[in-house]
């Protein structure tokens, strides 16, 4: 077994040079060094902190921010063994097949491939995260009285599909990888670990040809450089688009930014809260719909896998009408004026419908953005304590996006009219409601997915990195993660990301052997 | 009909939107009774009427009956308001989503309701 190496304890000036560098010792960087675990090659995971959170290296994430209203840069995001995994939800869902086609409607939109390139990795990225056996797509099946409790919602453009969640563990809580995969990484021979290893600088070779070398920091003042062969960057959407940007002794735009890519298209989903109220005719809806933020009441499968259903829009929908994607839950109960009332007691009875013992809920949504250039990052003259430059967030929130989800939500509206079991009000219609819906409670609805900074587009004038994650004209340099995500679609990004990275790695076993 | 504002409320306060039941009430006679016999409940959906009316374009009686007679002929408001549901014809009314049929039943009941004379009890 080997201990991790807390960088502090070595000595300043350390050289190594192993096969492989993984920066970042998240989900993404302690799948793909298991992955690789039985390789023969040496790999090195760089975690820029350490077992727990420590505010002094978290710090290291503070950053500016302009544009619309955002989570701040240092609490979206977790820098220890772990990374963010150490606070996430969760929720798990594959992404949709329309999420890699280039849709017409949609500016940048589309994967270099389909979902059946990620297909065969989905099985093992499930075990990872925990989420119990894959049964997305056969869950009315599975159900108890074989599901009479989803909505029948009927012909049209929402469906009930389902999340499953990361957290069968005995813990109560979603799968935290540095905790849960810790004595792994210790127990694998060609697996070293540095904690506190802040990365702060790729070096290329004079021609821009290949990365070198890399130079790393502790917060103490301790140097060190590291060779490696090959390297994956796999510090999150954030840290991957700052290294590569700060970068850039030998690019001056930074590494593989020679088309102003890098930092570019970042998005998060948003997910506005109380976007429309849902009355159930019948009363009080199926807990395979209600709110699972409490682990405690959301529904468990008799092998033990949490799951929860939630409204999306049908494939053919989105394409017939071009709308984004969207996941719409139904959150807390609430009570009518009786002007609703009316509303309610006016439309049961013309469907004939009792509505006597009827119940409203309202509703949220995780919608996907549509890809934005100007949502982006930059660096500022700002330092943080390694001496690296900080970021700058610029968000955008076009109404539009918001816009075509209501269409999907008029669609959910009529087909629980056609259906005759209830009804839904829009409770937002101008960019203001949607604001407010972005920002209540005195939080910030934003998913803390961090996406698309280092896109992926078989063109180098169009995406960071290639179809196998390898950035352009780099040909030892990877980035493994949701930063590579080309669109988004609105499924929570750690299972797919997972897969994802689990592909790189069968990938790094043909190109390093 | 309905029963007081108080045992509403109380349903309403109980978490249920509607949990009383319609029972018969007489109207004074109205140029469209013959579409608003077909409601179970006129005074709740006179209730929502005001909006309805609002959100129905240029709204006006007679051009709302004759558009409800188009849409229901002899049938049910159920059958219509289904219809409406399944063809997409569903209108806006204070956000909420509901059967052109049904809007436009509300707003013609809102506006034969009996207004209460000024100067008397």
């Amino acid at each position: 077994m080997t201990a991790f190496t807390d960088a502090r304890t070595l000595a300043d000036g350390t050289e190594i040079s192993p096969d492989l560098v993984i920066i970042g010792g998240g989900p993404a960087g302690i799948s793909l060094g298991l992955a690789l675990k039985d390789t023969p090659f040496s790999i090195l995971i760089l975690e820029g902190g350490g077992l727990d959170f420590d505010p002094a290296t978290q710090a290291l994430y503070k950053g500016a921010e302009s544009g619309e209203p955002y989570v701040p840069l240092d609490q979206g995001r977790l820098r220890f063994l772990g990374g963010s995994s150490n606070h996430w939800g969760g929720f798990c869902r594959p992404l949709d097949p329309i999420d890699f086609e280039e849709r017409s409607w949609v500016s940048n939109s589309g994967w270099p491939f389909g979902i059946e390139t990620l297909r065969p990795y989905f099985t093992r990225a499930q075990a990872l995260v925990e989420a119990g056996p894959w049964i997305y797509d056969a869950m009315e099946q599975r159900l108890p009285a074989g599901g009479r409790n989803v909505l029948p919602l009927g012909q049209g453009g929402v469906y009930t599909s389902w999340f499953q969640f990361s957290m069968t563990q005995n813990g109560g809580h979603a799968t935290y990888f540095g905790q849960r995969y810790g004595e792994d990484l210790k127990t694998a021979a060609r697996i070293k670990l540095w904690l506190n290893a802040g990365v702060t600088g790729l070096k290329l070779s004079h021609d821009a040809g290949r990365l070198e070398q890399l130079s790393v920091a502790t917060l103490d003042g301790k140097r060190f450089t590291v060779k490696p062969r090959f390297t994956v960057l796999a510090a999150g959407a954030m840290e991957n688009a700052r290294l590569l940007l700060a970068s850039n002794d030998v690019m001056k735009p930074g590494v593989g930014n020679q088309n102003d890519l890098v930092g570019r298209f970042f998005a998060d989903h948003p997910i506005p809260r109380d976007v429309g109220t849902l009355v159930l005719f019948a009363g009080a809806v199926s807990p395979l719909y209600w709110n699972t933020n409490d682990v405690n009441s959301s529904t468990r499968m008799a092998d033990g896998t949490l799951i929860r259903a939630v409204l999306s829009p049908t494939q053919d929908f989105i394409r017939r009408q071009h709308l984004l994607g969207s996941l719409t839950t139904i959150e807390n109960p609430v009570k009518l004026n009786e002007a609703d009332t009316a509303a309610v007691v006016t439309t049961a009875q013309a469907l004939g419908v009792d509505a006597g013992h009827a119940r409203a809920y309202t509703l949220g949504v995780g919608l996907e953005p549509s890809p934005d250039p100007d949502r982006r990052l930059t660096l500022t003259a700002a330092r943080d304590a390694l001496g690296m430059p900080r970021l700058s967030l610029n968000t955008t929130l076009p109404q539009g996006d918001f816009l075509l989800y209501q269409k999907t939500l008029r669609e959910l509206g009529r087909q629980l009219l056609a259906s005759r079991i209830g009804m839904l009000r829009l409770n937002y219609h101008d960019r203001d409601g949607w604001l407010h819906g972005m920002t209540s409670q005195k939080q910030l609805w934003w998913g803390n997915h961090h996406l698309g900074t280092t896109r992926m587009h078989a063109d180098p004038k169009r995406g960071v990195v290639d179809a196998d994650s390898k950035v352009h004209g780099l040909p030892n340099l990877f980035v493994a993660g949701s930063s590579v995500f080309p669109t988004y679609g609105s499924s929570n990004p750690t299972m797919n990301l997972l897969a994802l990275t689990l592909r790189l790695a069968d990938h790094l076993k043909t190109v390093m052997a | 009909m309905m029963a007081g504002a108080g045992a509403l409320a109380a349903a309403v306060a109980a978490g249920a939107v509607w949990a009383l039941k319609p029972v018969p009430k007489h109207y004074p006679p109205t140029p469209y009774d013959d579409l608003l016999a077909r409601l179970d409940d006129r005074d709740w959906a006179a209730k929502f009427g005001a909006a309805a009316q609002k959100a129905l374009p240029d709204y006006r009686p007679q051009a709302a009956a004759s558009r409800l007679h188009g849409l229901m002929g002899n049938g049910t408001l159920r059958t219509a308001a289904l219809r409406d549901a399944g063809a997409g014809r569903v209108v806006e009314v204070n956000g909420w989503l509901v059967p052109e049929s049904a809007a436009l039943m509300a707003a013609l009941a809102k506006s034969v309701e009996p207004r209460a004379v000024p100067g008397k009890v």
